[in-house]
């Protein structure tokens, strides 16, 4: 299975994904540290102006890099998989000597391992600049950074895990619609709907939800392997 | 020589669309097998069916000796096969795709990749990136991409599309040295008939999904009927003469002012005085034999007309 990841991500460039990774990393870090400790997001007055809840800086972290990793992830779909089909190399693939659902499960976890992890990249990288610039400069959120701390890390992997995962459902709506495109929209609407807020209303912390979200992605995914077909068939 | 390939009374139906409705291909081990057919008739609903990348609905395939199941994948390894346009990592090079093949198709051989590139003639393209390569290199890369594994059998859907004389001239040698020195089985479609009918040992015809005929070169060569054709100016009047004065009913009136006469013991230069006398412009004369293509039409017509 390793195996035909890596001829995955070879064959898809993965270089040009690691340079947009570094680049996402880079403009995430560089504006969070901006809200942080050069108080762009405070009021004249000099108070932080942030939504009510999000006083801590692992909120912002967590909410622009989940943001942007779930578009990633459906762009990485649209690229990896959708676009197969649409461009025929999926009936090539097909036409080898191994199990389509392999084939399938190689593509969406080229996707999954690489999104995950370089998402967890980012956010440590981030947050290890966010502890030592606080050693520096006063921050205009609370630091609520603990990198001694296995329960935070356990907190991050399992954010990742969680929105990493929400891409499998954007993966299933490019294919029924037939439309990278598609999947990227679902992605944006994803993220809307999981970090957005009407009023004082939010679903952003409610586990039950995450957690169903979560489990229907896998369950979509599970249809994707479990039922691969040529175009016209 | 035992069947490589065999299929029987194989049907495909999508959403109530009958596909084909009953193929029966036999193909030797070891020849060129040329599958011939009008547009729409099937062709490419089989070749999908024997590379498994559709289900049949009804019938059976047999690869191998073996019943083709859903679940044949091995089989595949034995297969090089390129159905339709083929498809590419546009963004890599010809010979990064190669190596890609040979990575999924488990082929390690030292060489095989250049071998095939120049085969092909596609050696010095092969550093191109695929996206640059016109329709006929793509073509080229591939077959190129179909051999490299050196399969027992060979499925190719109109290979010869986009190739310009030179490449299918080059085409009709190389599946000739495949199959005699390599011992490959080629199975081909191809709309251009005088290339199949160059290299094809055996010939099959389907119609409106169903196999018409299954016949050898060699036979068609024995069978083949020799005729007179005439160019007329006067088609009707031509055809009266021949009836009447000539007591002919062996002949046939084709397109463009022709007539095809089907009568072993009569000379040209009678034929010709007759309708001369009769007043009809005679523009050529000639004895002929009959191609695969005759051969072809008249087995389409006739069920056309069944």
């Amino acid at each position: 299975m390793m195996k035909l990841i890596k001829l995955e991500w070879m064959k898809n460039n993965i270089g040009k994904y690691v340079i947009k990774a570094v680049l996402l990393a880079v403009i995430i870090g560089s504006f969070v540290l901006a809200l942080a400790f050069l108080g762009i997001a405070d009021d004249p007055d000099g108070t932080l102006d942030a939504a009510p809840g999000a006083a801590g800086i692992s909120m912002t972290v967590e909410m622009f890099s989940n943001m942007a990793y779930l578009m990633l992830t459906g762009s990485m779909f649209g690229t990896f998989i959708i676009n197969s089909y649409k461009n025929r190399t999926m009936e090539l693939m097909f036409s080898y000597p191994i199990r389509r659902q392999k084939i399938l499960a190689s593509q969406v976890l080229a996707v999954w391992l690489f999104s995950f992890g370089a998402l967890l990249l980012t956010k440590f990288f981030i947050y290890l600049a966010i502890v030592a610039g606080a050693g520096y400069w006063q921050s205009s959120f609370v630091i609520d950074v603990a990198p001694g701390s296995l329960s935070f890390w356990k907190m991050v992997v399992l954010r990742s895990f969680v929105t990493v995962s929400l891409g499998l459902i954007c993966l299933f709506v490019g294919l029924a619609m037939k439309s990278s495109k598609a999947a990227l929209v679902a992605s944006f609407l994803l993220f809307l709907l999981t970090q957005g807020n009407v009023g004082e209303f939010s679903l952003a912390g409610n586990g039950i939800f995450v957690s169903v979200l979560t489990v229907i992605s896998f369950v979509l995914a599970g249809m994707v392997v479990c039922r691969p077909q040529t175009s016209a068939e | 020589m035992s069947n490589i390939l065999r299929t029987t009374h194989l049907a495909k139906t999508i959403k109530d669309r009958t596909l084909v409705s009953d193929v029966n291909i036999h193909v030797k081990k070891g020849e060129i097998y040329g599958f011939l057919g009008p547009n729409g008739a099937g062709k490419t609903t089989v070749m999908r069916m024997l590379t498994n990348l559709w289900r049949p609905t009804g019938g059976v395939i047999e690869l191998f000796g073996e019943t083709v199941k859903p679940d044949s994948y091995q089989m595949l390894s034995r297969m090089g096969t390129m159905i339709e346009f083929p498809a590419f990592y546009e963004g890599l090079s010809g010979r990064k795709n190669l190596r890609l093949h040979c990575e999924y198709m488990g082929y390690y051989h030292h060489g095989s990749i250049d071998e095939a590139l120049e085969m092909l003639h596609l050696t010095e393209a092969a550093e191109k990136l695929v996206k640059n390569y016109s329709l006929g290199m793509k073509q080229r890369l591939g077959i190129a991409r179909a051999i490299l594994c050196r399969p027992e059998l060979l499925i190719l859907d109109e290979p010869t599309n986009g190739l310009d004389p030179a490449g299918l001239k080059q085409n009709r040698d190389l599946f000739k040295t495949l199959s005699r020195e390599y011992e490959m089985t080629v199975f081909l479609s191809s709309h251009l008939l005088s290339e199949v009918e160059d290299i094809a040992d055996t010939i099959g015809i389907i119609h409106r999904g169903k196999t018409l005929r299954e016949i050898s070169m060699k036979d068609i060569t024995e069978m083949n009927t020799a005729y007179i054709e005439l160019s007329v100016d006067n088609v009707r009047q031509a055809s009266r003469i021949l009836s009447d004065r000539l007591n002919l009913d062996r002949f046939k009136v084709m397109e463009d002012s022709r007539i095809r006469i089907y009568a072993e013991n009569i000379e040209t230069s009678g034929i010709s005085e007759v309708l001369i006398q009769g007043g009809v412009g005679l523009n050529a004369i000639s004895r002929k034999t009959e191609t695969l293509e005759d051969y072809y039409l008249s087995v389409t017509e006739e069920a056309e007309q069944a």
